[in-house]
Order: structure tokens, then C-alpha cells, then sequence
């Protein structure tokens, strides 16, 4: 605890006193206070979450109490609470009730009460969401029908109309109506494809994954393996352009599994190559061995089911062909042999029979070359499954950016997040609760700036994901002081989807917010932000952008940043060289050093003493 | 000749065990080594002249032995005889191969050969480690090689062969290897490319696409399902139509013509009626029977290069466009290629009768897919070349069944070109089910389980193939809109109605 904070037993004790005196407002003040120590223990915190409680409940703000329960209440304590609160904090509090309960009959009857109030509260895809857990999915099917009419009809959101339509077609599936199942697949894939390729166009490669990772499931559910091919490889090549090499080669594997399990050997042996070719370009020749023998597996195994398949030999031929050639790269001669020994005993042309006969003889006394050959190691690997964005996405496309119901998420989910998570998100919600109105059709009302510049920066301290929609909601606040307190809140925010605020704040008509936007490029200087500090750069009119987008850039040790950041220093403007040259000093990015001493040679005279000047500064001599 | 360019690459014929019978051979070595520079694989001279020899010439054509006596190796580089030896036991097991039996009857193009070594030798070049002293650039003039075996001791003497010597060295440590990948050459792709050509994009990009093709393992099942298949599109003749030109024999009456193929009875009017006739074009001629005169047709074969599409569907896929290219092209037709994803790639024209062959089956599409986008794009390209050009255009379409277009696109289409399209049922579904099959002038399903079949799937292929040239060429329906083998399914009843029919005239 730092020098200036009051003790929490004082804090409570000043609330008492003033409650006593019946000064509610110096009460709520000390115990607000109090609940900003966010990381004081356990014990400590909850009785001040208590205190607090009790004393909105004293000034008629049950939502408020209702939140400050959700954090260390009981069902018994929010029974008590719930009639008094609309329906939406019913519906989440019963939806919390029934996640937790371990009678699963039980569990049923709370999930339906919890879709009740959803529906009450004309929330469609979470009253959806809550009959699905409940396993009503007649119910469920009904109300992802309606969702997907009103999506068809009523927004341009490929994306979620797609999910809507997955929705529909997975619910369709479990209640056995394969027809209506068949149309919706075919309406969410062909949404999803036209989501993913205008997302793409746009520059929003994070936006395509979801609807690849969507395709993966679409797939998965219909039995239509193109789908789970489509969405890997595109999976795959977005994880590479964005740098991010190992979730690639793992996702490379799951793809490669999906292709064996369903019986598509070839394609599973492409993958395979695909994968051995990437890692060995990214200097893993470990799980480029691994993925080689892998596919000179999937080869023969081609081969094996082109023989029981009774297709011509030729195919057969081709498959163990294409496994000598894998055996061969990796130095596996004996096995080569082998290989040539099954070539023989194919029923081709004698003259073809005889030469991989003749061939085989070679490698008699070969001997395999030892190789270092492993798949991707443990530590390497990210086991958090992607998240059912078919639910999560549609819950926030609905949510509308409140801050409110995205945080009141994050407080219900002891499981998920982490007690000083939970408590940032708890403030952030008591703080929105007061600024929104609970009904969407009510004129929203205005309160002072202040406000929502402290509503930022309490989500600020949140920095999870589903905390963007709330601040991007924010960004559109009329008063530009509000606005520099969301960018100065995203730059906390390590996501792509942080750039798309902060390029549109990087063309905002207030000096103020441009600024502090390009303060915050500077701090999201991540391997996969490339691709947007790139484009910032090249778009930018205004050489202090641009010059922070150089700083982030020379942040970012990739060799597509080293190239880039090279190419300034030949071509760019006098000012951008300089930018360039001042940021490079600073870094210590090993990409720029290898590439620099590697083009070096080819570099104008001028252009090579500014090199040279730079690597000295990082104590290289070239 | 004392320019380290020319005498670097000469003198390093000291090394050679192939002499060629004619000094005019040897060019062909030149061209060879120029191209596999272009392609990042520096070998030197002699290793490309000796091995491009062994798998682009007769065996009876070139000589095997050393070219120069042993010593003026040894002069250069250390251990010069065991590595020569280790040189000689490689080209003799080369010699011995099944490729370098079979490729010379191939006649493959330089390019091919170009290809063909880069496969084989690319490991040998990235085993090297080190740069030759020299930039190799020898004259193209045969002259140079005329009695050059006399002067190949001073040739090698004129340059360092740091170079040479890591060269034989790398030979010596990656034998095993580089003899796998001559074993293992896909002599049936050459086949392939020498079927139908491989120049049509020719030079440096054709090259790259040729090893694409070459080095993947997907693009062997689609070679072998285009021989399959194609024996029967090889009977395909230009199809007779009526024309004037004085040739060949007699094949009916038109009323186009010269005096001389008059019919006589046209001479039987009277002087003013006849002098109507000819006015009103109608008297009448004998027609020749020949290839059209103009070609009325441009055909735009549109092939699913989405991920989706990857394994049995890419190879039937491609075989087929690879097969209807080649149908198309022999009936005089114009043929041009466009693959597709979520874009619409640059189109690949058949020049002088040859497919873009290696194009064709290097193209990987990595993109999803967004129909909506690229029959849109497809449609404006349509109504800008109908302004320009009079021909009409014929759009044939290879794809997966889930290929969702929207109607209004392929309506858009359909007002500028006949489309007729072949779809690929995807695994577990049996039933094609898009809301614009009856705007297609004609279309064929395949299901699963015809491509997992070697017979059915050709079958099927050549079952589409005769039935397209029917709903190509004739007034009435294709017969697959009536009847046709279970795998190789009909279209829907709609697909049948008159206003679906090709327009008379025999435009697709």
C-alpha cells in the first residue's frame, strides 16, 4: 500500500461515522475510496464491498448493491435484491446462479427463469445463449430464427448475421430438423466468407479470424470437412502474417489432425508441408523435421488408401513418391528404400517396376541420417481453447457497448478472471451504471464530462478484450476531453482491435486527441501490430504520427520491421529519416542489426553512414 | 577469349565427363546455366552442361569420359581425383537412371530443362557455400566450342575454382539425395507439359511456375487424372463448319462464295432476277468444308482455387479445366484461364494452341472465398471486353457445391456469356443446392464418393467432357439435363425449360 492511502479499517470507519450522522454521501465517498484499493487482501476487501452494499441499499440503489453482491454475495444475499432491479441484472444474476449449481435439474429451471428475463428485457441472444445451457433448444432455435431475421433485415453486420445463422443451424441440428440445419449453414457460411473478405479488404485481418475460426465450427458441426479446411488454412495464413509463429505451427497441427481424422490424407499431408516449410523459414528445424516425417507419413498413408480405394496405381505411385522425396529432405534413406521396395510391388509397367526395384538396391546398406525431429515444445503451446465467439460476439454485438453489463460480465466470473480483475471491473460498472439508461430506446441522458473521463480510466485498469466495445462506444462522446481519455485508456489495450479507435482518433478534428493518440501508437508496439503501425505510417499526413508510428515500429523485432524501417532511411522524407534514425538508436531489436549488416553492401554511400551510425550507437562496428 | 565471364564458365569444362557430338548441343548448356542463375541456383558450368546433356539429349548424341586429363584438375583444386571419381560414380548412376532414360524421348524445352535441373540440383547449389570468382556471362556463338577440349587446360587455369571444388565436394557429400530426386522425378508432369505445351507464359515466370508444379506433391494427381482423361479429348478435331476459302472438299450450300463455287443452276434465272439475287445475297455457293472463318467464341474456364477445394476436388477440378482447355483449343476455339478465391485472378490466355499447363497446376489459393465479389468483378470485366470485342464469351465454371453466388450476380452474368458449370458435392452432403442453377445454360454435379473411385471419376470427367461439347455447340439441351450415370448427376427439372437453351446459332 502506498504512503498515500488511507487504511481500509479507517476508511470504513470515517463511513460508519458519517452514516451514523446520517451524512450518506461523505459515507459512500470514504467507502468508495476504500473499494479503489483493489489490491488489498481478500478479507479486507469484501467487508468493505459489504459496507458498501448496505449503504446503497440505504440510498435506494439496489443495482448498485446487487453489483457490489455479485462480487462476495451468496444467492441467499441477492434473492433479497432481485425484485427490486430490472430485468437484465435478474436475468445475469439468475444466469450466474445457475453456472455455478451443481444440481443439474436445478440448474435447468434457473437458466430458463434467467432466458425469461432476458426476453423480458428484449434480449434476444442472451435469453438465446441461457435456453441453450439450459438445453431448450426448441426454444433456443426459435430465438436464434427470430435473431436472424432481424439481422437479415435490419443491419449491414455480415458477421454477426453469420453467427446468428450458425446459431440457428446448430440448435436446428439438436432438435433434428436437418433441412432447416442445411439452409442456415449455408446462409452463415456464405455471410461469414463475404464478412471475412470485407474485414480483409479493410485491414481488419483479426476480424477475418473470427470468421475463419467460426468456419472451423461450422464445419465441424455440418460433417462438411471444406469448411474446416477453409477456415484452417486461412487460420494458419493469417497467424503467419501477423507473425504470431507459434500459434501457427500449433494450429498447423490441429489442422493437420482434423485432415487425418476425417480420412483427407492428402490434405493432411499438404498442411504437413506447408507447416515443415514455415518453421524451417522460421529457424525451428526441430518441428520442420517433424512436420517432414509427418508428411512422408501422410503420404504413404495417401497411398495405402489409394490402393484399398482400387483407384489406378498411378496414385498410389504418386503418394509414395511424394514420402521418398520427405524421407529424402530429411535424410531418412533407409526408409527411402523401403519406399522404393513398395514402389516395386505396384501393379505399373514393368519397365517402371524394375527401375524402383533397381532403385531400392541403392539404399540396402543406407543408413538414416540422425535428426533432431519434435513437435512444437509444451511451453510453447497455448491450451486456452478459442472462445465460442457464436455466443460471446453476439452477446457484445447486443450489449451495445455498455460499460455496465461488459463489466457486470467480468465481476459474475470468479472462474475466468482474477479477484483484482473482478473489483477494477466492479468500480468501472458502479461508475457506469449512473451514466446509462437501462432502456436502449430512452433519450440517453448527459452528464458532466468527468464522468465518462473516470469511466475510461477505470476501464483503463480492466484491459481485457471485452472491455473495447464499451470505450469504443465512449470514443463517439461529443466532448473531445472524454475522448483523449479513452485513447489514453486503449494504449493499455495490446489487441489489433485497439488501432481501428486509434486511427480514427488519429484523423479526429481535435489537436488534443490526435496527440494523445499518437502517444498511445508508441505503447502498442507488439510483433503483430505491424501491419497497422505500417499503414499509419504510410497514411499519415502528420509527420508527429508518423513519427510515432516509427517508434513503435522500431520497437517491434520482426524482420518485416527491420526492412520497413530500413526502406525510410533510402527513400523517406528528411524528417522521416530523422524520426527513423532517433527511434533506431533507442531500440535493440536484433532483426534490424541482421538485416542492416546483411544489405549493407547494396546501401547508397549516405544511407550507409546513417546505418553505421546507428549500430554504433548499439555498440555494433560494421 | 580473355574475359573471366566467358573463361570462368568454359574452363570449368575441364571437369566435364560429357562431350556432345556437336558444338551446337552445347548452347543449349548455356541457355540452361543463364536460367538457373535467374532462378537462384548458381551452379558452375560444367555440372549443368553434364547433367542438362544426360536428361535433355539421346545417350547416342554425347560421349561419357573425363574431357581433360586429370591433372589439370589437380593443378586447382585438392584431391582432384577422388572427387572426380565420387563425379563420375554420380553421373554413371545417373545415366543408369529410369529419368535420364526416359526424359530425353520427352524433347522437353529449355525451360523444362531448366526446371528439371533446379530440382535436382538445387540442394547441390544450397550445399556449396561459396560464390564463383567470376560473373558468368559466355557468348552464345557455337564457334566458341568448336576444338575447345584442346584449350581447356589454359581455361582452367585462367580463373581460381574455389568455387569448382566446394562444387564437387557438395556433389560427393549429397549424392544420395540428388539420385533420390532423379528417381522420384515426375516424368508423367513433362509428359504433361509437352502434351500440351508449357509456353505459353514462357521465361522467367513459366520457369517458376513449372518447379512449383514439379515440386508438388498435389499437382502429380493432377497430371496423372489429365492423362487419364485426356487420350480422349486428343481425338477432338477442329469441328467442319462451312467456309469459303478454296480448300478441301465440297460440305454443302451457303451464300457466301466465289465464282467459281457458284451453283451452276444459279445461271438458270433470267438476267434481272439473277442481278436481284446477288443483291439481296442470295444466290447460292457451294461451302468448303474447313475451320471457321472467325472465331465467334472466347472461352473463360473459371476454376475454385479457394482452401476448400484442396485434396480429391483441386485434382478433379483441374484436371478437368486442364482437359476442357485442351478440347476447346483443338476445336479452334480461344481459351483462357482465371482461378479464383475471394479474388478474381488475372486471366491466363492459351497462346499458339498451349496451356499455361504449369500455371495451372502450381496455382495455390490461400483465400476463402466471396462469390458475390468476384461474379460482380467477374461481370463488369464481361461488359468491358463485349464493347470491344465481338466474340461471345462462354464461362465455364469448376467449383465445390457450396459456392453460394448470389442470383442477381450470375444474372449479371448471364447477360454477357452462356455459363455452364461442374460442381463438386462436399463430403456428407448429396444433394446441390443453389437457388441460381436454372439461370446456367448447363451443369453437372460429382459427388464424394465418384472422386474416391479412380474409374468413376474418370468416367465422369469424360462423361462432362462429350456432354459439353454437345451443350456447347448444339441447339438442344446437353444430355446430362436429361439423363446421365448416378455420379455424373443431372440438373434440376427447371434447368430443362426452353428459355434455358443455348440461343440458336450454337453459342454454348
Amino acid at each position: 500500500m502506498s504512503a498515500g492511502l488511507r487504511p481500509l479499517h479507517e476508511l470504513r470507519e470515517e463511513a460508519r461515522a458519517a452514516y451514523n450522522r446520517g451524512d450518506t454521501a461523505r459515507a459512500k465517498n470514504a467507502l468508495w475510496q476504500a473499494l479503489q484499493q483493489t489490491i488489498a487482501r481478500e478479507e479486507d476487501y469484501v467487508v468493505a464491498t459489504t459496507d458498501m452494499r448496505d449503504l446503497l441499499l440505504a440510498m435506494n440503489d439496489p443495482r448498485g448493491a446487487l453489483t457490489l453482491d455479485w462480487y462476495a454475495g451468496t444467492e441467499r444475499s441477492q434473492k433479497n435484491l432481485l425484485p427490486r432491479v430490472p430485468p437484465i441484472d435478474r436475468a445475469r444474476t439468475l444466469l450466474a446462479w445457475a453456472d455455478r449449481s451443481s444440481d443439474r435439474d436445478r440448474a435447468k429451471s434457473v437458466y430458463a427463469k434467467a432466458a425469461d428475463e432476458y426476453e423480458a428485457a428484449g434480449l434476444v441472444a442472451q435469453a438465446a445463449i441461457a435456453r441453450e445451457r439450459g438445453e431448450d433448444f426448441l426454444r433456443a432455435r426459435a430465438l436464434w430464427s427470430r435473431l436472424s431475421q432481424i439481422l437479415s433485415s435490419t443491419t449491414t453486420d455480415l458477421y454477426a448475421a453469420g453467427l446468428a445463422r450458425f446459431n440457428l443451424a446448430r440448435t436446428s441440428l439438436r432438435t433434428g430438423d436437418a433441412a432447416a440445419a442445411r439452409e442456415a449453414v449455408v446462409a452463415a457460411v456464405h455471410l461469414l466468407e463475404e464478412a471475412a473478405d470485407r474485414y480483409e479488404t479493410i485491414g481488419q485481418r483479426e476480424r477475418a479470424f473470427d470468421c475463419y475460426q467460426v468456419l472451423i465450427a461450422i464445419g465441424r458441426e455440418s460433417g462438411e470437412f471444406e469448411h474446416v479446411l477453409e477456415g484452417y488454412v486461412n487460420v494458419n495464413r493469417i497467424l503467419r502474417e501477423d507473425h504470431l509463429r507459434y500459434y501457427a505451427l500449433q494450429s498447423y497441427e490441429e489442422a493437420m489432425q482434423a485432415a487425418e481424422r476425417q480420412g483427407e490424407m492428402a490434405a493432411a499431408a499438404t498442411l504437413a508441408r506447408e507447416m515443415a516449410v514455415y518453421a524451417r523459414k522460421e529457424g525451428l528445424p526441430s518441428v520442420a523435421n517433424f512436420a517432414m516425417l509427418a508428411q512422408a507419413r501422410l503420404w504413404q498413408a495417401v497411398a495405402e488408401a489409394a490402393q484399398r480405394r482400387g483407384v489406378p496405381p498411378q496414385i498410389a505411385e504418386n503418394g509414395l513418391l511424394a514420402s521418398v522425396i520427405a524421407c529424402g529432405e530429411t535424410g531418412q534413406y533407409r526408409k527411402v528404400g523401403e519406399l522404393y521396395g513398395l514402389l516395386a510391388n505396384l501393379p505399373l509397367e514393368e519397365a517402371r517396376r524394375t527401375h524402383y526395384a533397381r532403385a531400392k538396391e541403392r539404399y540396402d546398406d543406407a543408413q538414416n541420417l540422425p535428426i533432431d525431429a519434435a513437435p512444437l515444445p509444451p511451453h510453447l503451446r497455448h491450451e486456452v481453447g478459442f472462445p465460442e465467439v457464436w455466443h460471446v460476439d453476439l452477446v457484445e454485438w447486443e450489449q451495445q457497448g455498455s460499460a455496465a453489463q461488459a463489466a457486470g460480465d467480468i465481476v459474475l466470473d470468479p472462474a475466468q478472471w482474477s479477484d483484482v480483475t473482478r473489483r477494477r471491473a466492479m468500480l468501472a460498472r458502479l461508475s457506469a451504471l449512473a451514466l446509462e439508461s437501462i432502456d436502449p430506446n430512452e433519450p440517453p441522458r448527459r452528464f458532466p464530462a468527468q464522468s465518462y473521463i473516470a469511466l475510461a480510466d477505470q476501464l483503463a485498469l480492466v484491459e481485457l478484450y471485452t472491455i473495447l466495445s464499451p470505450l469504443e462506444r465512449l470514443f463517439t462522446h461529443g466532448e473531445a476531453s472524454v475522448r483523449v481519455a479513452v485513447v489514453k485508456a486503449l494504449s493499455r489495450f495490446l489487441y489489433k482491435r485497439t488501432f481501428i479507435t486509434l486511427r480514427a482518433a488519429l484523423s479526429d478534428p481535435d489537436a488534443a486527441v490526435v496527440h494523445e493518440a499518437a502517444r498511445a501508437l508508441e505503447e502498442l508496439r507488439f510483433p503483430h501490430a505491424f501491419d497497422p503501425l505500417a499503414r499509419i505510417y504510410r497514411e499519415s499526413q502528420n509527420r508527429d504520427v508518423r513519427a510515432s508510428a516509427l517508434r513503435a515500429l522500431a520497437k517491434i523485432d520482426t524482420f518485416e520491421a527491420a526492412e520497413m524501417l530500413l526502406g525510410v532511411l533510402q527513400h523517406d522524407s528528411e524528417t522521416d529519416r530523422a524520426a527513423a534514425v532517433e527511434a533506431l538508436r533507442r531500440s535493440r531489436g536484433m532483426k534490424f542489426t541482421d538485416h542492416a549488416r546483411a544489405s549493407f553492401g547494396e546501401l547508397p554511400d549516405a544511407v550507409k553512414v546513417t546505418v553505421r551510425e546507428i549500430l554504433h550507437a548499439r555498440g555494433v562496428y560494421v | 577469349m580473355n574475359e573471366v565471364s566467358a573463361t570462368g564458365p568454359l574452363g570449368s569444362l575441364a571437369l566435364s565427363l560429357v562431350r556432345p557430338a556437336a558444338s551446337m548441343m552445347v548452347l543449349r548448356a548455356v541457355k540452361w546455366h543463364q536460367g538457373l542463375e535467374r532462378l537462384g541456383v548458381t551452379l558452375p558450368f560444367f555440372l549443368v552442361h553434364d547433367v542438362g546433356m544426360i536428361f535433355a539429349s539421346p545417350r547416342e548424341q554425347y560421349e561419357v569420359g573425363l574431357r581433360a586429363d586429370v591433372s589439370v584438375a589437380a593443378s586447382r583444386i585438392r584431391d582432384a581425383s577422388a572427387l572426380l571419381a565420387a563425379y563420375k560414380h554420380l553421373v554413371d548412376e545417373l545415366l543408369a537412371s529410369e529419368a535420364a532414360r526416359r526424359a530425353p524421348d520427352l524433347k522437353m524445352t529449355d525451360d523444362l530443362v531448366i526446371v528439371v535441373l533446379s530440382r535436382l540440383l538445387g540442394s547441390v547449389a544450397a550445399r556449396v557455400g561459396a560464390a564463383p570468382p567470376y560473373r558468368s556471362a559466355v557468348p552464345v556463338d557455337a564457334a566458341l566450342f568448336d576444338g575447345i577440349d584442346a584449350q581447356l587446360p589454359q581455361l582452367f587455369a585462367s580463373a581460381r575454382r574455389e568455387f569448382e571444388a566446394r562444387t564437387l565436394e557438395a556433389i560427393d557429400a549429397g549424392r544420395l539425395f540428388v539420385l533420390t530426386m532423379a528417381d522420384a522425378l515426375d516424368l508423367d508432369t513433362l509428359r504433361l507439359f509437352g502434351m500440351l505445351g508449357s509456353e505459353a507464359s514462357a521465361g522467367a515466370m513459366a520457369q517458376v511456375d513449372m518447379l512449383a508444379a514439379l515440386q508438388s506433391p498435389e499437382a502429380n494427381d493432377i497430371v496423372n487424372f489429365s492423362l487419364e482423361i485426356l487420350p480422349s479429348v486428343l481425338e477432338t478435331k477442329t469441328r467442319p463448319a462451312a467456309g469459303s476459302t478454296a480448300a478441301h472438299g465440297y460440305s454443302g450450300i451457303g451464300t457466301r462464295g466465289s465464282i467459281d463455287s457458284l451453283v451452276l443452276t444459279e445461271l438458270a434465272w433470267d438476267d434481272l432476277e439473277l442481278a436481284r439475287r446477288l443483291m439481296d445475297n442470295e444466290v447460292l455457293y457451294y461451302a468448303r468444308e474447313q475451320s471457321k472463318d472467325e472465331q465467334k467464341r472466347i472461352h473463360y474456364l473459371l476454376i475454385d482455387a479457394s482452401a476448400s477445394m484442396r485434396g480429391d476436388r483441386q485434382t478433379f477440378a483441374r484436371g478437368m479445366a486442364i482437359a476442357t482447355g485442351k478440347k476447346l483449343l483443338l476445336e479452334g476455339e480461344e481459351v483462357a484461364f482465371r482461378f479464383f478465391d475471394s479474388r478474381l485472378y488475372e486471366l491466363q490466355r492459351a497462346r499458339n494452341g498451349a496451356i499455361p499447363t504449369g500455371y495451372l497446376l502450381a496455382f495455390k489459393g490461400e483465400h476463402g472465398r466471396n462469390p458475390a465479389r468476384v461474379f460482380a468483378e467477374l461481370a463488369t470485366d464481361l461488359d468491358l471486353l463485349r464493347r470491344r470485342d465481338a466474340r461471345s464469351p462462354v464461362v465455364h465454371l469448376f467449383t465445390h457445391a457450396a459456392l453460394y453466388i448470389p442470383r442477381e450476380m450470375v444474372q449479371a452474368v448471364r447477360v454477357h456469356a452462356q455459363i455452364a458449370g461442374v460442381f463438386i458435392l462436399p463430403s456428407g452432403n448429396k444433394k446441390l443446392d443453389l437457388d441460381y442453377l436454372d439461370l446456367l445454360n448447363a451443369h453437372w454435379v460429382v459427388d464424394h464418393a465418384t472422386l474416391a473411385s479412380g474409374s468413376a471419376r474418370a468416367d465422369a470427367a469424360k462423361t462432362i467432357l462429350g456432354e459439353s461439347k454437345q451443350s456447347t455447340h448444339d441447339d438442344a439441351p446437353p444430355a446430362s439435363l436429361r439423363s446421365g450415370p448416378a455420379s455424373v448427376r443431372p440438373g434440376p427439372p427447371s434447368a430443362r425449360s426452353p428459355s434455358m437453351r443455348p440461343p440458336p446459332g450454337g453459342a454454348a
